[in-house]
């Protein structure tokens, strides 16, 4: 049998014998394998992917079509790390119309016991069936038996009645894959266009009609379009930390529907171009129609007239504010609405793409030229400019003309100003939904988010006394009000870290949520100093530096995102005390290139000593190349920002 | 401050003066005004359950009203009912009022969503909840809901702890059971204002009230929040639940978990050769017993999967033979029977994990227990096995050291005390060259010998990890203090050592600081415990067990300097702990021997001020004990 297949299979992709190029059949796993004690090509692998091969074809039903997935994977086992391996899930979806099927689960671990194979199969009754959320559920079943060298097989079937979206095929794991393999089998009615992230190229394609079969669907007869995706010896997909996310970087294939052909002989796009794309979203219920219908219903809860005579900066922050303090965020990213405006009204919460559409509709419900900006946040991955698919995209943002100016912002975050957005949309490009023509937004953060720390440090009996105040402006501001707020005992645990002693226990936090405004907090230190052999020794500083590198691993493969440009700048002046004279002051110090900037000086005119640290990264993204750059940049800010002064007595 | 606020308020009130209706332009987000009474984000103004017991059927309804006071508060806006197909809820209902007392918004059912509840150490359970969200956007408002609950097998008519967070006050909560009067219950309380019993009729009614207006701080070493919060506690002295069973003493219920686990012990015989086979060559009883444990952590593994009654009944020691896998309450009934198949007795004991230990509240005998382990005397030893873990032999670790387990025995279930770890037994050594090469950088070796939960941390890290999330979660761990790891070896001592040893080689320039002609070198540092001051701290002390540190220390200095002054050796010992620091020089090596240890033990409020100063003055010296030497080229 496994002969058989395999001359099928070499006949299908032509000649090509270097590597494996067949999955493996399911069942004939062989002593080699489970006799196997390591991965050559990748030695610490824990687990290794032996075979991996999906396959969707279509089966007519009783009106159209369904899409049949199935799957065979084989797994050895390595190490003790390796057994997570054999707890498996399956996602499958339900909503409206779309109700997937997992089925035909069959599955069995291998294992060597007294020199013989020995088989357990999985009990198909204890496959379990986990409800994530309305619609999303998992299957998932764990193998029996399994310990360190054990090779475990599965297969399973998802029936679904979703075509728009293929099953994505992921030739990478976590673990190295030796072979995977997708076959799809098309129709001539749906045509996909497909994308393979992460890799040129594949280690084998093919395609071809099967002219052996011919289908019928009335008495229209049809043959299937074949095509044939082939990865060998994929390295392990190793995560790193302060990447965006996984998405970006797995190898992995994606398909799309762009067309379906009727056997009328008419034809129906669904997405060829990013035009095309946004016409569709503009006449969507739940896109473009929803903010006509954001729109019909602002009599509801604003009135027009007496905005009137304002400016449209007025305007814009009437609308922003409005959506921003009386509608929260449900913490879902998505890009389509999920309840009418009216419902909203009453609700008073929803996600992403309510909150924006609905505000969008306002804003041009007042006269002010707004359109969204359709995106991929963060941790949901990168775009892929070159492919119009609308799956890239998980979220909304609002893009208003003001005086000719572009501002962006997302109303889902009232602690970000009405012109930022927060961090997680800052993610590449974002494309204008705006009829007829294609425009790409940079969400590309430019501008410098500020912290400036000014130190006036007293010398009294008891040590030094200083008084620090903290003023941060754009992102900086934001993260602070989004951990601390006006919760200053929240703040207060944070320098206690630093083993501050704060006088009067006490941190005075200003404009908490004034998000138009700096974000201060300002307290009092008790003695920080350190007397040794009759000098004392300052910090001028505090511990507010940093004080260890947070870049700790000696290389990286991944960008170093630091999502927006930095400066943070420290302050200090310290008064002299009659008596005292200036034992040792740090040295100057001066970095600048394209990248970052440093700068330190200290200087004593007898009665005050003044010294200034500041520094900034330039850039929000940083490739790997630089990152020694970077952390040596790093250390140098742990250096300088730590330094003390010595005052003698004199 | 205040007038910080308010003019900030201005300035947006110029911004927009054209709000209309109830959307409001005002900041209604979580503003709040430091310095007056802070206003809590959410305050539980009433909670009422009232539970009634007829024909051995369990009946509860829940009556929830929370006030939203502003933005921050919103999160308690979303409500989840757990249920499970023991557990059947129905009747959600769910409004809201506005400040006015206008109703403004009322729950429809298809706003209800349901979604499995696995807990995070499981992979799957049976458990699901309701949930949902009602919200408005003007502040103040009070969310209602209530709903109703039955169950027909139950072990406990309550568990009742009427707080919905530690910072969120409850104004008033009531709680109420009525039973037949020939219905046996016990219960027990805490913090409670107000009891009453009715049984003049025919059915009996007790009502305990309560609140939680005094919030609760976190601090540091600080006893479970559990045995702090108000809480009511309600079984019935008879119950069934698999097998009928009695909760009138520890006997008693030993006994149906006594049944519960018989006829489990079904290995099969192929099983049991292998163990007669493993166990052949030795006739030491501790032996055998060790090598069968290595054959169970070879053998099998943890997977927790609870579906109906396995919540506390284990699956038969068939299945662990079959599938190679179990729950903690499966794992410790097969390794119970593989120990009785060569020919040992051993005991299925159950405790409870949390952490803080929560003691047993030995007077009320009841299901207070979340783990189970094998108790196995030899001779005047007693062996506590985990049969989940991978760890040493007969390693007690922090997850169940200290603490009371419930031996199961027919008819002679009883407590039986599992041992506090020793200093010795978690202390963290390590000995540090600190050598300056010659371009100015520190070099740092360090071998590391870690015990107690550093050992269960790293032990779990070397077995479950992949190389590649090993290297970089160690150097993370070891790179505090501003040592850069340049390279590290991590050794396991062999399976039984019950220690992780890790050999590093690293970079510190942070240690050595040129000021003019003085070099200051530091040590070092040691983790201390950040301990609130004594003006704030509100809860006593509980540490669970000690925590232990040496350092060994070497120092070469760098040519051209000589020390200047030596720093003083310390030895401070009390109750609650020790701290001692020696240096000594022996040519251009200066040694310092360093150890900090902190007891465990628990403390009255009262002694805090004392622990506090123990903790500081080592803070203190900590901070001091650098060598200076001076230039003297």
């Amino acid at each position: 049998m496994k002969k058989i297949s395999l001359l099928i299979l070499l006949f299908l992709a032509g000649i090509y014998v270097s590597a494996q190029l067949a999955p493996l059949s399911f069942g004939a796993v062989n002593s080699e394998e489970l006799g196997m004690k390591e991965y050559p090509p990748d030695k610490s692998a824990e687990a290794v992917v032996l075979s991996d091969a999906g396959k969707s074809y279509f089966i007519e039903t009783e009106s159209s079509f369904d899409v049949v997935f199935e799957r065979t994977t084989r797994i050895k086992i390595l190490t003790d790390a390796g057994i997570k391996w054999a707890e498996v899930e399956i996602p499958f979806y339900h909503e409206g119309d779309i109700y997937e099927k997992v089925y035909n689960i069959e599955a069995y671990t291998y294992n060597i016991e007294n020199g013989n194979i020995k088989k357990t199969p999985l009990n198909v009754s204890s496959v379990y069936v986990e409800k994530e959320n309305n619609s999303w559920s998992l299957s998932k079943f764990v193998m029996p038996e399994v310990h360190a060298g054990s090779v475990i097989e599965y297969k399973y079937s998802i029936n679904s009645q979703y075509f728009f979206n293929l099953r994505s095929w992921e030739f990478q794991w976590r673990i190295p894959v030796k072979y995977s393999e997708y076959f799809v089998s098309l129709i001539p009615f749906y045509s996909y266009s497909w994308i393979l992230q992460g890799a040129g190229k594949f280690s084998s394609h093919t395609s071809g009609e099967n002219s052996s079969i011919t289908h019928y669907v009335g008495s229209t007869p049809y043959h299937e379009m074949q095509e044939k995706f082939i990865m060998t010896d994929m390295p392990a997909f190793r995560d790193e930390e302060y990447i965006t996310s996984i998405n970006d970087y797995i190898i992995k294939l994606d398909f799309q529907l762009c067309k379906i052909y009727y056997l009328n002989g008419g034809t129906k796009d669904i997405i060829t171009t990013w035009p095309l794309l946004i016409d569709e979203l503009i006449r969507d219920e739940d896109f473009g129609k929803y903010m006509s219908k954001s729109q019909k219903a602002a009599d509801k809860i604003l009135n027009k007239d007496s905005l009137q005579k304002k400016s449209p900066e007025e305007k814009y922050e009437y609308v922003m504010n409005l959506v921003k303090r009386n509608f929260s965020w449900d913490k879902s990213s998505t890009k389509f609405a999920s309840k009418s405006p009216d419902k909203l009204i009453k609700d008073k919460f929803g996600n992403s793409a309510d909150l924006n559409l609905f505000a969008l509709g306002l804003l041009n419900a007042v006269g002010i030229e707004a359109y969204p900006i359709l995106i991929s946040t963060r941790d949901n991955g990168k775009i892929k400019y070159d492919y119009p698919f609308l799956h890239f995209f998980n979220y909304i943002l609002i893009s208003a003309k003001i005086n000719g100016n572009t501002i962006i912002s997302d109303a889902t975050e009232p602690l970000c100003q009405n012109d930022m957005i927060p961090p997680r949309c800052i993610n590449d490009k974002g494309l204008l939904i705006c009829k007829g023509k294609e425009e790409w937004v940079s969400l590309q953060c430019s501008s410098l988010s500020e912290q400036k720390t000014d130190f006036t440090i007293n010398l009294l009996d008891s040590g030094t006394e200083t008084k620090m105040i903290s003023s941060l402006t754009k992102y900086q501001a934001y993260l602070y009000r989004k951990s601390y707020g006006s919760n200053d005992s929240l703040l207060k645990a944070s320098l206690i870290k630093n083993r501050y002693k704060l006088n009067d226990d006490k941190v005075e936090i200003s404009n908490p949520y004034d998000v138009n405004l700096p974000y201060i907090y300002q307290c009092t230190v008790g003695n920080t100093s350190e007397i040794i052999n009759n000098k004392i020794y300052i910090s001028p500083f505090l511990d507010e530096p940093m004080s260890n590198n947070p870049l700790t691993q000696n290389n990286r493969t991944y960008p170093i995102d630091m999502t927006f440009p930095v400066r943070k700048t420290f302050s200090s002046r310290i008064i002299l005390p009659q008596g005292y004279n200036v034992d040792f002051l740090p040295s100057e110090d001066k970095i600048k290139n394209e990248l970052f900037e440093l700068s330190y000086s200290a200087l004593s005119d007898g009665k005050n000593i003044n010294i200034i640290f500041t520094y900034t990264f330039k850039n929000s993204i940083y490739s790997p190349d630089n990152y020694s750059k970077i952390k040596y940049f790093m250390g140098e800010i742990v250096k300088k920002g730590n330094e003390k002064v010595v005052l003698v007595k004199s | 401050m205040n007038k910080i606020v308010s003019s900030a308020i201005a300035l947006l009130i110029a911004a927009c003066t054209f709000s209309l209706g109830i959307f409001s332009v005002w900041p209604s987000g979580p503003v709040r005004f430091a310095g007056s009474v802070q206003l809590r984000d959410a305050e539980l103004l009433n909670m009422e359950r009232n539970i009634i017991v007829s024909n051995n059927k369990l009946y509860k309804t829940e009556k929830v009203e929370i006030k939203i006071n502003n933005r921050a508060g919103e999160k308690y806006t979303k409500i989840s009912i757990p249920y499970s197909k023991m557990v059947h809820v129905s009747d959600i209902e769910a409004y809201i009022i506005d400040a006015s007392g206008v109703k403004i918004n009322t729950l429809k059912r298809s706003e209800i969503t349901d979604k499995s509840a696995i807990s995070d150490y499981s992979f799957y359970e049976d458990v699901y909840v309701k949930e949902f969200t009602l919200k408005n956007n003007t502040y103040p408002y009070t969310l209602y809901y209530s709903y109703k609950e039955q169950q027909d097998e139950f072990l406990s008519l309550d568990y009742w702890q009427p707080v919905i967070g530690q910072s969120i006050p409850t104004l008033q909560a009531t709680l109420t059971l009525e039973i037949p009067s020939n219905y046996k219950i016990s219960y027990t309380s805490r913090f409670i204002s107000s009891f009453a019993a009715d049984t003049s009729g025919t059915r009996i009614k007790y009502t305990w009230k309560t609140s939680y207006r005094d919030i609760l701080p976190s601090e540091l070493f600080s006893p479970s929040l559990t045995g702090l919060l108000p809480e009511v506690q309600i079984i019935p002295l008879e119950f069934k639940y698999d097998q009928p069973g009695s909760q009138k003493s520890w006997i008693e219920l030993g006994n149906w978990y006594w049944k519960l686990i018989s006829n489990l012990s079904d290995l099969p015989a192929v099983e049991q050769n292998k163990i007669r086979s493993i166990i052949s060559d030795t006739d030491d009883k501790k032996e055998k017993i060790r090598k069968l444990y290595h054959y169970l952590q070879d053998a099998v593994r943890y997977v927790n999967i609870s579906i109906k009654t396995g919540g506390l009944k284990p699956y038969p020691a068939s299945y662990v033979a079959q599938n190679k896998y179990g729950d903690c309450k499966a794992l410790s009934n097969y390794f119970r029977s593989v120990l009785e198949a060569a020919g040992i007795k051993s005991y299925y004991s159950l405790v409870n994990t949390e952490s803080p230990v929560t003691p047993i509240l030995k007077s009320f005998p009841s299901q207070q227990f979340d783990h189970v382990i094998i108790c196995v005397p030899v001779g005047n030893d007693t062996l506590w096995l985990d049969c989940t873990s991978k760890l040493a032999f007969n390693y007690q670790g922090t997850f169940i050291q200290n603490r009371n387990a419930l031996i199961i025995d027919e008819n002679h279930s009883h407590f039986s005390r599992i041992p506090q770890l020793s200093p010795d037994e978690v202390t963290e050594s390590r000995r540090i060259k600190v050598t300056p090469n010659n371009t100015g950088g520190i070099l740092c070796s360090i071998n590391y010998i870690f015990r107690g939960e550093n050992y269960e941390a790293f032990a779990y890290l070397m077995r479950n990890y992949n190389e590649n999330e090993k290297s970089r979660t160690v150097i993370d761990a070891l790179a505090k203090g501003g040592l850069e790891v340049i390279d590290y070896t991590l050794i396991d001592p062999g399976r039984d050592s019950k220690e992780i040893h890790i050999s590093c080689t690293g970079k510190c320039n942070k240690l050595f600081r040129q000021y003019g002609n003085d070099l200051l070198i530091s040590l070092p540092p040691v983790e201390i415990p950040l301990f609130e001051e004594p003006s704030v701290r509100k809860l006593p002390v509980q540490i669970d067990y000690p925590i232990n540190k040496t350092d060994t220390i070497e120092f070469t200095l760098p040519d051209g300097f000589n020390l200047s002054s030596m720093p003083k050796n310390k030895l401070v010992s009390n109750d609650y702990g020790m701290y001692f620091i020696e240096f000594t020089q022996n040519g251009r090596k200066i040694t310092v021997i360093r150890k900090f240890l902190l007891n465990s033990g628990n403390y009255p409020l009262e002694k805090y001020g004392s622990l506090y100063n123990f903790i500081k003055d080592i803070i203190e010296s900590e901070k001091t004990s650098l060598i200076v030497t001076s230039n003297k080229i």
